[in-house]
């Protein structure tokens, strides 16, 4: 059985931090606690999950499944009666949260803010949902807060006196996010009142969470802080380099709101970790980040949820607590990873439905975790709400139907009918995107069909139907998709050469796709993917000097691309300039460390240059990562045979391949 | 760190600090209570105050704008 590694741990989610902006801060010592907090553990990349939606992410966070899985699609879900509305429910969550697998061991959690956690479930320990700290739009207005909002009811009234309001704040607290405020006609100009209300929010989740860290007993404290994710979408356009959209009165007003925003989160964590001590095990994490510099959107469509173009695809993970390392890096992690990795510190195992891993190169001895089929069968009381309680919205929203059909109940007005529909495909259309973004398009393509037939005005459907088909090696039916789309949208053709370009190739047609590309190219607002693409076809077209080229420019777009490093390296090693090709691949690996392709081509480079050893290295990595690579087992057999002596490691790759590899491809062949 | 604690060894400003808010639910109780005990009144209206010289130049400019758009001559100027 696994060693319990931590006597308690503390679960700090901080949506949409990024390293970017982190970084920068700790380089300029204006986040002191955190910069402390690296040194004394480990840190590392958090790649997000598509659609990067935070009631999603953050649910994903809390159970370890994706969300075809736990059941939160998107930000809003139809209500009880099915003729409206509502945010996301904790109800509606289908599979255990980290908290409820606590309890059936006999463990105490805390739960404060998590987003979806309204109403509170009832588990043992204290539990504050996230619809707590929600204020009304109207500052000066007091919200009652809503009746199921705390675990256990008693705690009720401190929990109120325990919030804070935008009326309260004054000038101490928001010259240090708008030094200038003095100049702003606070008639007018109703930004302040944003700022007010994001850091009122704050407060009263942080106000809550030191409560209940200091006044209960705990084995698992999880908060959740939605102000960095809120800051960057009001004010992230004002955030240095300014951009060329915005007034220079207005960047040199509103130029300070994220960095504050980041500072006040530093001075939080601060208090946190005081009142937790030395021995609690404390993970900060992001379900995204949040592009800060040139790469900043600059515009956003009117789409549901197009702020998320905002986000960038890494959060951040940093850990700090007995065993675990001190000032290291961390690679390879997933927001998946994060139940079983706090499973794994508990001493607990991990459940097989849960496709993340435990990220246990983070221990200074790391062990091999333990398992179990799942947590969802294990019975008894595990704190959530009642079956009669919990509901599949979308189910109730068809059982609503059919009681309206049998004229049990009455229909809902047409406007509000449309709602509900509307929000019924999107939520669709976002399970769709989690089946294409777990590689499983079989299952996303009639969910695609469906709403791109119910709601063909909708362009996204019909480009995410195009993207299916294209991972299931159907271009015909993809081209056929494209000429609708061009149809019915003639303004927008140009968006759609990216695609045709990708149906062209996947038709093998690589002049025709070049054609697209280069047209594309002209007209894209996303250079980077479009130059990214040119590049991989000029490589696949042995037009070295051209690929050379456009990863260059894509490098100088996003420095931290590992896909341009990539590319680049790949060129570099046609064109034989194996020291510039090694370079760009340490680079890659640097960046993206689960990257098979990339440390196998790196071994390549380390052969010509003889570096034997580092070479060894390189391919054992690749097979670690991917054990069917059979061209990296193969190098590994020839290194160990000719250069190392080493007869017995060989004939292991080789067994390897027989019996693992071998099978598999003939398998696929007879398919 | 108590409330007792911050209110016996810090000077807490009636209209708070950011630091006061990061203390979390001692220092939200500690602001409050000082709050109380001194009387203060929260402005229910800006949250920053313009100083006496920066509201007298905005009232200027405020009437100065007014006069424009009422001023007769101006409209009838317009007019023709």
């Amino acid at each position: 059985m696994s060693k319990r590694k931590a006597k308690k741990v503390l679960l700090i989610g901080w949506d949409a931090a990024d390293w970017k902006v982190i970084n920068k801060l700790i380089d300029e010592g204006k986040m002191p606690t955190m910069s402390a907090f690296v040194n004394e553990g480990v840190m590392g990349n958090l790649a997000t999950l598509d659609p990067p939606l935070s009631p999603m992410l953050w649910t994903t966070i809390a159970t370890g499944k994706r969300a075809d899985e736990h059941g939160i699609m998107g930000f809003i879900q139809p209500n009880k009666e099915g003729d409206g509305v509502t945010p996301v429910l904790s109800t509606s969550r289908k599979v255990k949260a980290l908290w409820n697998i606590l309890m059936q061991e006999g463990m105490r959690s805390n739960v404060v803010g998590w987003w979806p956690s309204h109403p509170a479930e009832p588990i043992n320990g204290i539990y504050v949902s996230n619809f707590y700290h929600k204020l009304s739009n109207r500052i000066n207005f007091i919200k009652p807060m809503a009746e199921a909002t705390v675990h256990p009811k008693e705690l009720h009234k401190i929990m109120g006196e325990l919030r804070v309001f935008p009326w309260e704040l004054t000038e101490a607290h928001l010259l240090p996010f708008v030094p200038d405020a003095v100049k702003i006609d606070q008639e007018k100009d109703h930004r302040l009142n944003s700022i007010a209300k994001i850091i009122a929010e704050t407060a009263t989740i942080h106000s809550a969470a030191t409560y209940v860290i200091e006044n209960s007993e705990w084995d698992l404290m999880a908060v959740y802080y939605d102000g960095i994710d809120h800051f960057g979408h009001g004010f992230m356009n004002y955030h240095p380099p300014k951009m060329d959209k915005i007034k220079q009165e207005d960047f040199d007003l509103y130029k300070g709101v994220v960095e504050a925003g980041y500072r006040f989160h530093d001075m939080m964590l601060e208090r946190l970790l005081e009142l937790a001590g030395e021995d609690t095990t404390v993970i900060i994490c992001s379900d995204h980040g949040f592009h800060s510099d040139h790469l900043r959107p600059k515009r956003l469509s009117k789409a549901p949820a197009a702020p998320a173009a905002q986000h960038r695809p890494y959060g951040i993970f940093a850990a700090k607590g007995p065993h675990i390392k001190k000032d290291e890096i961390v690679f390879g992690s997933t927001l998946l990873d994060i139940t079983p990795t706090i499973l794994d510190l508990f001493g607990l195992p991990i459940g097989k439905d849960m496709p993340g891993k435990p990220i246990i190169q983070m221990y200074e001895k790391p062990e091999a975790p333990d398992y179990i089929e799942s947590w969802e069968e294990v019975p008894g009381d595990c704190g959530m709400h009642s079956e009669e309680q919990r509901s599949d919205p979308w189910a109730d929203k068809e059982a609503m139907e059919q009681l309206i059909a049998l004229g049990y109940i009455e229909a809902p007005g047409e406007d509000k009918k449309k709602h509900v529909d509307k929000t019924a495909r999107e939520s669709k259309f976002y399970l769709a995107r989690v089946y294409l973004d777990s590689n499983r398009p079989e299952k996303a393509l009639d969910i695609l069909e469906t709403i791109y037939k119910e709601a063909p005005e909708q362009a996204r459907y019909g480009q995410y139907l195009i993207k299916c088909y294209l991972e299931l090696n159907r271009p015909d039916d993809g081209m056929r998709i494209l000429e609708e789309l061009r149809k019915a949208f003639p303004k927008s053709v140009s968006q759609t050469y990216l695609l045709e370009a990708r149906l062209w190739l996947k038709k093998g047609e690589t002049d025709q796709a070049q054609t697209y590309l280069e047209k594309a190219k002209n007209v894209a607002e996303d250079n980077f993917t479009v130059t990214l693409e040119l590049g991989n076809i000029y490589l696949m077209k042995k037009m070295y000097t051209k690929a050379e080229t456009c990863y260059l420019e894509c490098i100088d777009i996003n420095p931290s691309s590992p896909m341009s490093h990539f590319g680049l390296g790949r060129t570099y090693l046609k064109l034989k300039k194996n020291i510039n090709a090694a370079e760009q691949l340490i680079a890659a690996v640097s960046l993206k460390y689960y990257f098979p392709a990339a440390h196998y081509f790196l071994g390549e480079a380390l052969l010509r240059l003889k570096y034997h050893d580092r070479a060894l290295e390189a391919y054992q990595v690749a097979v670690q990562q991917a054990p069917g690579m059979e061209k990296a087992h193969l190098r590994l057999i020839k290194l160990f045979k000719d250069v190392f002596d080493k007869p017995e490691k060989a004939k292991e790759h080789q067994v390897f391949i027989d019996e693992k590899i071998k099978p598999v491809k003939e398998k696929r062949t007879k398919q | 760190m108590s409330e007792k604690k911050i209110l016996k060894h810090f000077d807490i400003p009636v209209e708070g600090s950011l630091g006061l808010l990061a203390l979390g639910a001692v220092g939200i109780f500690a602001w409050k209570k000082k709050r109380k005990e001194a009387g203060y009144v929260i402005p229910h209206n800006n949250f920053i105050k313009k100083k006496p010289d920066e509201l007298k130049a905005q009232a200027k400019k405020k009437a100065e704008k007014t006069k424009k758009k009422t001023d007769p001559a101006k409209k009838e100027d317009k007019r023709k």
